[in-house]
């Protein structure tokens, strides 16, 4: 096992895109991480809230004391910094709950098949055939506003595609042999699925996951260009681009005035999607055996 | 297969009772005052009294159960009620907006394949070199854009700057044209019904209208296409048969086009599939950028607004073309890939 | 290919693009057509020039009139005006059609003026004639009161009468109130109030869609009211959709309505040919519903567009835009926070429901020190130059400038956070300055200055003490309305356009224990109103003497600057953008749209 692990370490490294994705990765965290240190909160109670630095509507350019220009009356500069925390928090909160509720009902179904298969897949079938803007929408209506009812709402609706997937390599995997034998042998059934089936279908599982990551920031910011999503003035990649929404085309003359408003927050959300996308699409490149050419 | 289909049918109708009674129980949760937003225009001005009067004018304040029944019944004498955002009865409302949505999936999937699979093909032969990761690199960053912010981006520099592709559907003359008795609307999308007129003159400037949402759902969407294709290309070109063709001596050209594409296509096929359903219900950022009249803006309006009828009426009518939908690509992936069994 | 496309995009520009069509970018659409049911200004924006009023205001001014479908203005001059102001008669124009080729008659404005007066929906603006001509709020109350019974007491679930008597004590209550008070006597149509109303001209005057006329033959064969006594309770409080002017509109307007493209929100007028008056310069108008700020500055830049709605925080970005001019002005409307004394006790915006640092009594604002604290902590002038761009300025009271009553040099708060400390050191016996509080206040998503408005109050009053907490929430209209009409705001940024240009309309609206905002602040308010207000009100609006209405105004807005009864934040000015091209705009305030598009044309 070490030196399959080590192999597939060193395979990883071997890979330029992935080097590049996971120096981006680890570059975020370290922003992430490094928050209130390189943006110091100037509220003591809420240091997700961008501090409202001017009154004015106007954006201003980046200046010394703002150095990526302000928007929405607020610090650009803060917000892509704790954005990032915003980030990984939807991203990690929203794909762990899903794909437990993923793994747990698509295990159950891929391995007890007939009736239980057939129901589950069903009720999966009704959440994935609503359209999930528009429910989304409802939902955050339903339970108010704030970023935690906003991660329900995106696991609720979110779940289906880590279920289908689960099912899909556990009806595979309980064909092989392996799972027959530990079936003859009297292994319960839950053991089963817990130390044979679950291991061996995990890697897509993974590396869907870890696609998910980047994909849940661009749709949290589809929600803030819709009304919904982080509350006003939470520090959210999305919500500064929604600030730069009504101020994209320029003005007096110049088209690219505003600059500042799409391309710092823009460049974050590109190399943070960029870099999950490069580790899960090196993560598959390595996990699948047929590649191993 | 005609059983499996038949099976898959006839949930079709049980599939849409469920999301109808889950969307109404959400929305069931709401206190009537919630739910009264939409029949009212000028809230401010409306006097407390005449709130309860409206709540129970609207029999928003009877048992969630019994406006659900309330409504099924209607529903089962074909009528889905009237929507508030569309202002007409809301099956007319849906079948009015529903070309052009489609029109815009149509126009827009056919670039996103070229596209994805061209360069996906591209990168996979050239498999860890630069060009690869420029193509992969660039692919994921068009993906990794908000669609608005592209969007307005195109609008930007199509629109403001080089006067190219205006928002809306049509321009002025072509929409006087269009609304008047010599045209025969026969699918409702104005590019299709243009050509069955015989008017090239409109069927360009529809074009012409139509290429700014294309254009950014297009850079937007085909990187999915591209990774699919990619790794499908790199697992056939390793494939025995594949080596067996270089070993007999076949140009290279050759081998990539008669033996590895084609087989290299079949998991593209399916999520074709998948990205034309997702595009049907994902086109409301577009649509309001652009101004175009279209399914997704009208649901997206319904939703802010809780226009109850609309919300049920468009639910229903997505849930029936995403069932289907799935259902034709998970039939397509039989039919392309002989491997696979349906269960 | 890209050069080409250059060249030609610039050859465009130079000349006006659709000549005689104007191409007007709004942000929403009507709601209906229906003159007795709409209420919003997209909608009055519409019926304003498809259908006509009997008299019009005078150009830009708001307290002068002209005569239209009546030949003269009814004044105390020319006798017109009777009975000390309690019959006014209007004698009605020959040689007027609808635009389907029916004469206008007399009788059609007696038509429209009663069957508006028995429809009166729920939502709708026909309580402002019902309180002209009969001093009840809506009709339903007017029958209650007469008949001694309500009116859903009335009616079984089906629509079928409780008691078959019923049936004749409405056809008398049409005969004995509503048919007398609009008649028909010979080329004149006459209107007989209970009392006397100053602003009852106002109130029929063009811009206002409830009192525009209707053709009784082609409204009768739509469906509506037949005009008689019998069975006209089936007319009343139809649902918006059945009213069959929901989607039609027929008057003798200077244009008709061609097409309302609700897949577009669109509407497009074209103009009348037979027009009794001076015919419109443009052959089409073309109103289009554009959400997206930037998408309708888009069209505007590349003069697909005349106009378009521009909100003032966008100026910097119309300013200097080649081909386009700014105009300003402003309308009749303020904004104002106002308190609720005695909030709903499940409101969530209260915390923990005590002055215990965590939370707020539902009687917090009931302490006057509390209410003149906020007051104090409002940075006016700030607000006004930075969030509106100098396009506003203050006003004592809730009264806006141009109106009877308005004086700029009664007293207002100075934004002064020395005071404001003061005053909260005094609220409650001391108590809140000791344990601190914490409240929400809540804004409509969508509503920049209102939310920055409670933004730059939160700042301010935070920064007196640590112990004050306040959260500013932005939600979305349907939960807004949900907390506000339970009583559960304990404070609220609410604006008023002006019904018509009268003080009443703004001053019962507030400061009235029964009025629309009045009647929201609290059981507590409503005490003090009906001791201290309601009198005042009611006193100043049945005074005929303009002098003595002014000085009795002053006294209510004193009595509201003494007790705090609201910060009155703003009267804000608006910008209109338009291409250079667009010659003959004015702008008159009380007109629900922003375009005169029976006086203006397009010309380099």
């Amino acid at each position: 096992m070490k030196r399959e692990t080590r192999r597939l370490i060193r395979k990883f490294f071997s890979n330029f895109s992935a080097v590049l994705g996971f120096i981006l990765l680890l570059f975020f965290l370290a922003i992430a991480l490094g928050a209130p240190y390189i943006a110091p909160p100037k509220s003591a109670r809420d240091p997700y809230m961008m501090p409202i630095v001017t009154w004015s509507a106007n954006p201003l350019p980046p200046s010394p004391e703002h150095p990526f220009g302000v928007a929405g009356k607020r610090d650009i500069f803060y917000g892509v910094i704790w954005g990032t925390r915003t980030a990984f928090r939807i991203g990690i909160v929203v794909t762990v709950a899903s794909t437990l509720i993923g793994l747990a009902v698509g295990s159950v179904a891929g391995y007890f098949g007939k009736l239980v298969d057939e129901i589950l897949m069903r009720i999966t079938d009704i959440f994935m055939a609503i359209p999930f803007l528009v429910a989304a929408m409802v939902l955050t209506t339903i339970l108010g506003a704030g970023l935690d009812k906003v991660i329900v709402a995106l696991v609720v609706f979110s779940w289906m595609y880590s279920a289908r997937l689960v099912r899909g390599n556990i009806l595979q995997v309980k064909e092989e042999q392996f799972v027959m034998a530990a079936k003859a042998l009297g292994v319960n059934d839950f053991m089963i699925i817990l130390r044979h089936v679950l291991p061996n279908s995990i890697f897509p599982v993974l590396i869907q996951a870890s696609m998910r990551m980047g994909s849940l920031v661009i749709t949290a910011a589809a929600l803030s260009f819709l009304g919904i999503g982080a509350p006003q003035g939470y520090a959210d990649w999305g919500a500064l681009l929604n600030y730069a929404r009504n101020w994209m085309l320029g003005g007096q003359g110049e088209a690219l005035r505003y600059w500042y408003m799409t391309v710092f927050p823009g460049l974050a959300m590109v190399l943070f999607v960029l870099a999950w996308n490069l580790v899960g699409d090196a993560l598959r490149d390595i996990f699948d055996p047929r590649l191993r050419m | 297969m005609i059983f499996y289909v038949l099976r898959r049918l006839l949930f079709l109708p049980i599939a849409l009772f469920g999301v109808s009674l889950l969307i109404f129980a959400m929305i069931g949760l709401l206190s009537p005052y919630q739910r009264l937003a939409t029949f009212i225009n000028s809230p401010e001005r409306l006097k407390s009294e005449n709130v309860d009067k409206l709540i129970s004018q609207y029999g928003l304040d009877d048992p969630i159960f019994v406006q659900y029944l309330r409504w099924l019944k209607n529903v089962f004498q074909g009528n889905l009620g009237w929507s508030y955002v569309g202002k007409g009865p809301v099956f007319e409302v849906i079948l009015e907006r529903f070309p052009y949505t489609l029109e815009l999936t149509i126009f827009s999937v056919i670039p996103i394949i070229f596209l994805g699979v061209s360069l996906g093909v591209i990168s996979a032969l050239h498999h860890n070199k630069l060009l690869d990761h420029v193509l992969r690199i660039f692919a994921v960053v068009g993906w990794s854009f908000p669609d608005f912010v592209f969007g307005l981006i195109i609008l930007m520099v199509f629109y403001s700057t080089l006067g190219l592709f205006p928002p809306g559907n049509l321009s002025v003359w072509a929409e006087t044209i269009v609304k008047s008795q010599a045209f025969r609307h026969i699918t409702g999308m104005l590019t299709f019904d243009s050509l069955l007129n015989g008017r090239l003159d409109i069927f360009w400037d529809a074009l012409r209208h139509l290429l700014g949402p294309v254009l950014t759902l297009t850079y937007v969407e085909f990187a999915f296409i591209l990774r699919i294709t990619r790794s499908s290309m790199l697992e056939v070109l390793r494939k025995d048969y594949v080596r067996t063709a270089r070993a007999k001596g076949l140009e290279e050209k050759v081998v990539i086009n008669k033996h590895a594409r084609k087989n290299a296509l079949i998991p593209v096929a399916t999520v074709s599939g998948q990205t034309v359903v997702g595009l049907l219900a994902g086109t409301v950022i577009v649509e309001t950028i652009f101004n175009r009249t279209g399914l997704g803006s009208f649901m997206a309006l319904a939703a802010q607004q809780l226009d109850y009828a609309s919300i049920m009426g468009g639910t229903l009518f997505f849930g029936f073309i995403l069932i289907l939908g799935n259902l034709c690509v998970d039939l397509s992936y039989a039919f392309i890939d002989p491997r696979v069994r349906l269960e | 290919m890209v050069f080409l496309c250059l060249g030609w995009s610039g050859l465009v520009f130079a000349e006006v693009k659709n000549p005689d069509t104007y191409i007007y970018l709004s942000t929403s659409e009507p709601d209906t057509l229906d003159p007795h049911f709409a209420y919003d200004t997209a909608s009055g924006e519409i019926i304003n020039f498809v259908y006509e009023n009997l008299i019009a205001y005078k150009g830009e001014s708001v307290s002068e009139f002209v005569p239209r479908l009546a030949t003269e203005v009814p004044s105390i001059e020319n006798g017109l005006i009777k009975d000390d102001g309690k019959t006014y008669i209007f004698p009605i124009r020959k040689g007027v059609k609808f635009h389907n080729g029916n004469d206008l008659t007399p009788e059609d404005v007696e038509y429209s003026f009663e069957r508006g007066l028995l429809f009166d929906p729920y939502a709708g603006p026909m309580w402002m004639l019902i309180e002209a001509l009969f001093d009840y709020e809506t009709l339903e109350d007017f029958v209650a009161d007469k008949l001694g019974v309500n009116w859903a007491d009335m009616f079984n679930e089906d629509g079928s009468f409780k008691d078959e008597a019923y049936a004749q004590k409405l056809i008398d209550f049409y005969n004995q109130y509503i048919d007398p008070a609009v008649e028909v006597e010979g080329d004149n149509v006459v209107f007989h109030l209970v009392r006397p109303f100053a602003p009852f001209l106002s109130i029929l005057a063009q811009n206002s869609s409830w009192s525009a006329v209707l053709d009784k033959e082609t409204s009768v064969a739509m469906g509506l009211w037949d005009g008689k006594a019998e069975n006209w309770w089936k007319y009343h409080n139809l649902k918006k959709e059945e009213s069959p002017l929901y989607q039609q509109a027929i008057g003798t307007g200077p244009f008709k309505l061609l097409e309302w493209d609700r897949a577009q929100q669109k509407i497009t007028l074209v103009r009348n040919e037979d027009y009794w008056g001076e015919k419109p310069k443009l052959a089409k108008v073309i109103i289009w519903g554009i959400d997206e700020w930037s998408t309708r500055r888009a069209m505007l830049e590349a003069g697909d567009a005349d106009q378009i709605y521009t909100p003032t925080q966008y100026y910097d970005q119309v300013k200097g835009m080649p081909g386009v001019k700014v105009e300003e002005g402003a309308r009749i409307t303020i904004t104002a926070m106002h308190f609720n004394w005695t909030v709903s006790k499940e409101s969530k915006y209260l915390g923990s429901g005590q002055l215990d640092g965590e939370g707020i009594p539902p009687d917090f604002f009931s302490d006057v020190h509390v209410r003149k604290a906020f007051c104090y902590a409002f940075d006016y002038d700030t607000f006004i130059q930075e969030v509106l761009k100098g396009f506003g300025h203050r006003i004592p009271s809730v009264l806006p400038k141009g109106l009877l009553g308005y004086d700029e040099n009664l007293p207002m708060y100075p934004f002064d956070l020395e005071k404001a400390r003061e005053e909260f050191q005094q609220a409650w016996g001391g108590q809140v300055w000791e344990k601190g509080f914490k409240l929400t206040l809540l804004y409509n998503t969508g509503h920049e200055a209102r939310q920055t408005a409670c933004e730059m109050l939160k700042e301010n009053i935070e920064s007196l003490n640590p112990k004050f907490k306040i959260e500013v929430q932005g939600v979305q209209w349907p939960t807004y309305l949900d907390a506000y009409k339970q009583g559960q705001l304990p404070a609220f940024v609410i604006g008023w356009l002006a019904d018509y240009p009268d003080p009443h309309n703004f001053i019962f609206t507030y400061y009235h224990s029964n009025g629309v905002y009045g009647s929201s602040q609290g059981q507590a308010f409503k005490d003090f109103a009906k001791a201290n207000l309601n009198p005042l009100i009611e006193e100043a609006i049945a005074e005929t003497d303009p002098a003595a209405r002014a000085e009795k105004y002053t006294e209510i807005q004193k009595i509201a600057y003494e007790n705090a009864l609201g910060i009155p934040f703003y009267q804000p000015g608006e910008i209109y953008a338009m291409r250079t091209w667009v010659k003959g705009w004015f702008l008159n305030p009380m007109r629900p749209g922003e375009v005169n598009y029976d006086g203006i044309w397009k010309e380099e």
